[in-house]
Order: C-alpha cells, then structure tokens, then sequence
C-alpha cells in the first residue's frame, strides 16, 4: 500500500513490433489534477485506455484505490473516463444520453441527471439533440457522463482539444470546480503545457511511448519561473550569506548552481556580498523559461503535429 | 446485467431507424400485399385459361410468392407465409439488427462504459436480449399490419388455420431471432457497418445458397450423397419450414435457431471481451 490513488509498474502497450507505450511508471496523488502532457502520438491515450480497462496492457501492472489485477476490475465502476472524443448518440438529448448511462449504472435517484447536467453547465440544452451541440457542450457533456456514479478518478483524454478559448476557460472552471467540491482526482491529458499549468496539481511528460519526467507543480514552476541564477565554484559556500541577507527562496540545484527564486532586482548587491566573503563567483545572471520551452527541450525540439 | 438490458431497450426505443424500419415494414407489406391481389387475379385467369406455367422457382434473390392454391381464398396466414418464408421480414430485422449493435460503437459511447464492467461480454448478451425484445415486438407488428393490409387489399379478413398460424409464427419468430443474432456478431467481430449490412442484406436474398450448393458438391464427391447443408443454416430452416410443419420439422428448426443463436452470441460476446475498444 502506498500513498497514491493511482500508480502503474512498467506499463506497456505493443502493437505488433512498435512500443506504443514503454514501461511507464505514473505515480498520481490521492485528490490531484494529474496532467499528463505529450505530443500527438506521444502514447497519452493508449496510457489512459489502459488505465480506464478499454485496453489491456502487454506488460505491467495498474494499481488503482490499492487494488490492481482480478481486484481491480471489481473497482473499475469508480472510474469515470472521457477517451478521445465524447462517445454520444447524437440523436438524443443531454438528458437522454446520461439516462442511457444512469440506467447502465443502476441509478434511479430523482433529479440526478438534472444536477450533473448543472454542474457541467448543461441544465438549459433541453430538447436539443447533441448532434446540434458545439464541441465544448459535447466535451461538457462528456464530463457529465464520465462523472455518472460518482466515480472518485476522473480520466480525461485531451478534454479541450479544438476548443476556442472560452470553451477552454469554461472546462478549466469546471474541472477545478469538480476538484474542489468532490475530491476527485483527475487525470488529464494535452499537449498543451500552458493550458494545464493552469489547473494542474501535479505533471507526468511523456515522449515516444517513455515516461521523461514526472513533477509537481511547484517544481516545475521552479523550473520555469524567473530567477537569479548563481554560478559557483562550491556553491554551499554561498549558503550562509544568502541566510545573513534574508532571502529564504533558493535553491541549491547542482554541483554549480544556486537558484534564487526572490528579490530579483538584488543581484547586484549579493555579488558584491559574495565578493566581500571571497567567494568566486563566475556568473550571475536573471534567468527564466517559458513553460512550452522547457517542455519542448525536455522533449527533444519543436512539434511534429 | 438486468442493467445493461435496460440500458439497451432505452437506446433501441429511441433510436430513428427503430421508428423509419417500423414505417417501412409498414409501406413493405402493404405494397407485398396489394401486389398479392394482382399475382391472386393474374392466377385466376391462368387457371380459367388452363394456362398455368411450369417454370420451377428461381432459388437466387427474394422470392414472395403467395402459397394459395387456385380458386382458394388468399388468407392472412398465406401472406404470413410468403413474407416469413421469402425472408421479407427478416430483411427490415437484420438491418435495424446492424444498426442497432452498431450504433454504440460508431457512436463511441462504448468508450463511456466499456471501461467499467467486470466482464465486456455481458454487453453482447444485453444487446441479444434487447433483440430478442425486439424480434417479438417486430412479429406482432408485422401480424397487425398484414391482417390491416389484408383487409384492406383484398376486403375480406379470412385469418387460415389459427392454431397452425401461431405456431408457424412462432418457431419463425425463433429463426428470425437466430438470424438477427448471426448479424449482431458480425457487426461485432467486423466492426465494420457497411460490410455487416451486406451481409444481412444478401443473407436474405439466398446468395448463400451459392456457397451452401458448392460445399454440396465437395461433400458429394467425398461420397456422401444428398447431403443438404442448408438443412442445416437457419435462412435455410427459415425457407424449408412448410405451412403445416410436422412436429419434428419444428423440433429441427427450433434446434437449430438455439444451437446457432447460442454459438453466435457466446464466440462474439467473447471476442468483445478480449478485444481492445
């Protein structure tokens, strides 16, 4: 047992002789917004059809609510998942779609498609037929069927792909709105760094099938944010005149470098403080990278779309 | 799995081709009918001319030919007859058969589901006791509408033999569910709609008796004599039981509407089970 809702072991997906996913290892916290960021064909959703059990894996294993193999498929009514694109029948209405998944679920409870159709911000679609509806009402409605039965893991593949930005901003809302009201855990998948750096918790990068990195999100805005980036023979020697002058938000990275995260506009001052100590210093300068730039050179370039 | 079948009939109800399949089994027998009146008045000049053809009945494509005896009254169990066992009926089934096991895979609401069931397979049993539903519905129907195109083609009502009627219609029913379950598993295992409804479609024009005659032929020559395999297919009990069948001409029909029912739904619903969505 640990402490994670979900984490997988060598996770494998092979067709035929190409690994579309490669021992991967998640790790995803109890109440998190998990996102899981990749380029097209990256392995993103082979990923989470695995873990939603609409495809089985090659090799490893899925741990989820601590139970995996023959237990796990006993669990799997507390998944709720949107794949790719939202699976409707598009010649019935909102509320007739998740009847259809209200009946498959046994649920009969009055006014319980009326509330998921609120929270979604589906309650005025009426009799409109979905086949009507524009792709963010079809995503929403997607939410709404992936959150029939209360399931405690959301999985959400690309949930705001071809959206305009006010459908972006309005899913963003609900899925945080989701997180804070029900505890859920979600786990979301994009390409799009900047949009989930808005709502996620915690971040796995996935590259041609591999698991590159996973970090929360206070590393990776460690890693991007703007700092005074230090650069030192031993750079512990700095340690305490950093303490002596007040600043608390610093960072030793590497054998070389101290990152510091606060009073930007003082690197003048703690080179001459560093100086006065007799300590070298070969360099000292602001620094900062672009969420999309930290991505793409931790995925090796620009995109191939 | 009381659940899933719910589930299904909610979706089958509301599904467009349940009503425009209903409406054109409507249009189909009243048109089957009403052309029954001039096949019925064409035989009864023949008849009165002495003129009557010997041409034997061509095998291939559909053939609704009305089983009435010259100067017989046509009956309603006669129309039953000629549209049961000409697979006229089975044609509007089998196509709403493919649509509808379709219809959760095209659309990808699978992909809301599939994911949280301890066992996929049961989904293929829903969907067959949704058809079975269906194929009942379907009969009951298509009796209120023949005897309503009856009367009003032919005005006059003369039902035929009632208990003969009920039973006919009901080991039909059983072959005709056993037909629909057949095109259900190949619109599963192919997952392919286009291929799956010409299949049906051609199962009920007897194209298959192209590949039963040559599987005879084969068979002959290893030295096994009149053998029949469309004795043994259910389009071929489908076409083979006669107005007033015997007891065992039922028993064999009804024998092989399970056997193949069965095999079907089990080999698909395990291949579901198996298979990635």
């Amino acid at each position: 047992m640990n402490n994670y809702l979900l984490c997988t072991r060598g996770l494998t997906k092979r067709f035929g002789h190409h690994n579309a996913v490669d021992h991967v290892d998640l790790h995803i916290p109890k109440g998190a917004i998990y996102g899981f960021i990749g380029r097209n064909g990256a392995g993103k959703t082979t990923c989470l059809k695995m873990i939603s059990g609409l495809s089985a894996p090659t090799e490893g294993e899925i741990e989820i609510f601590g139970y995996r193999g023959r237990e796990l498929e006993q669990m799997r009514s507390r998944i709720g998942c949107l794949i790719e694109a939202p699976g409707l029948y598009e010649n019935m209405t909102a509320y007739e779609n998740l009847k259809t998944k209200c009946l498959f679920c046994g649920i009969h409870k009055k006014g319980y498609i009326e509330d998921i159709l609120e929270t979604v911000g589906l309650a005025d679609a009426g009799k409109k037929k979905t086949r009507h509806f524009s792709l963010g009402m079809k995503q929403r409605l997607g939410i709404g069927l992936a959150l029939v039965g209360e399931p405690d893991l959301l999985v959400l593949d690309e949930p705001i792909n071809g959206l305009d930005p006010q459908g972006i901003a309005e899913i963003r809302t609900t899925l945080y709105r989701l997180q804070q009201e029900r505890s859920l855990t979600i786990l979301i998948s994009s390409h799009i760094l900047e949009e989930l750096s808005k709502i996620a918790t915690d971040y796995g990068i996935i590259h041609n099938g591999t698991l590159l990195q996973e970090l929360t999100r206070e590393e990776l805005m460690c890693r991007c944010s703007e700092r005074i980036e230090i650069t030192l023979d031993v750079p512990e020697q700095a340690v305490p005149v950093l303490d002596r002058l007040g600043f608390t938000r610093y960072q030793v990275t590497d054998k070389t470098h101290i990152q510091v995260y606060e009073r930007l506009n003082e690197s003048a001052m703690l080179n001459m403080e560093l100086s006065k100590e007799g300590i070298p210093v070969r360099g000292i300068t602001i620094t900062s990278e672009e969420l999309e730039s930290y991505y793409l050179n931790l995925t090796g370039g620009a995109f191939h779309a | 799995m009381l659940n899933y079948i719910k589930m299904d009939l909610y979706r089958m109800f509301r599904m467009k081709s349940f009503l425009v399949i209903g409406f054109a089994l409507i249009m189909g027998t009243f048109f089957t009918t009403s052309m029954s009146v001039m096949d019925y008045n064409a035989m009864k000049e023949e008849t009165e001319k002495n003129l009557q053809s010997d041409e034997e009945p061509v095998n291939l494509g559909m053939d609704v030919t009305l089983p009435t005896r010259p100067g017989q009254m046509v009956t309603v169990y006669d129309q039953i007859y000629a549209n049961l066992h000409g697979k006229f009926i089975a044609l509007f089934m089998v196509i709403f058969a493919v649509l509808f096991s379709a219809s959760d895979l095209s659309s990808g609401y699978i992909k809301n589901i599939g994911g949280q069931m301890k066992n996929r397979g049961s989904l293929i049993l829903s969907k067959a006791a949704a058809l079975f539903v269906y194929t009942v519905l379907t009969m009951l129907f298509y009796l209120i509408v023949q005897t309503a195109a009856q009367a009003v083609c032919f005005r006059n009502l003369e039902m035929g033999p009632l208990k003969g009627l009920m039973i006919y219609l009901s080991v039909q029913t059983l072959l005709h569910y056993a037909l629909l379950l057949i095109c259900m598993a190949v619109t599963v295992i192919t997952r392919n709609k286009v291929f799956s409804m010409a299949f049906a479609v051609l199962v009920c024009m007897n194209v298959m008796i192209i590949l039963y005659s040559t599987i005879d032929k084969v068979i002959e020559k290893l030295g096994i004599e009149n053998f029949n395999l469309i004795r043994y297919t259910v389009t071929g009990r489908m076409s083979l039981l006669s107005m007033s069948p015997s007891a065992e001409g039922c028993e064999r029909a009804v024998l092989t509407a399970v056997l193949f029912g069965i095999a079907v739904t089990a080999f698909s619903s395990r291949i579901f089970r198996k298979r990635d969505i």
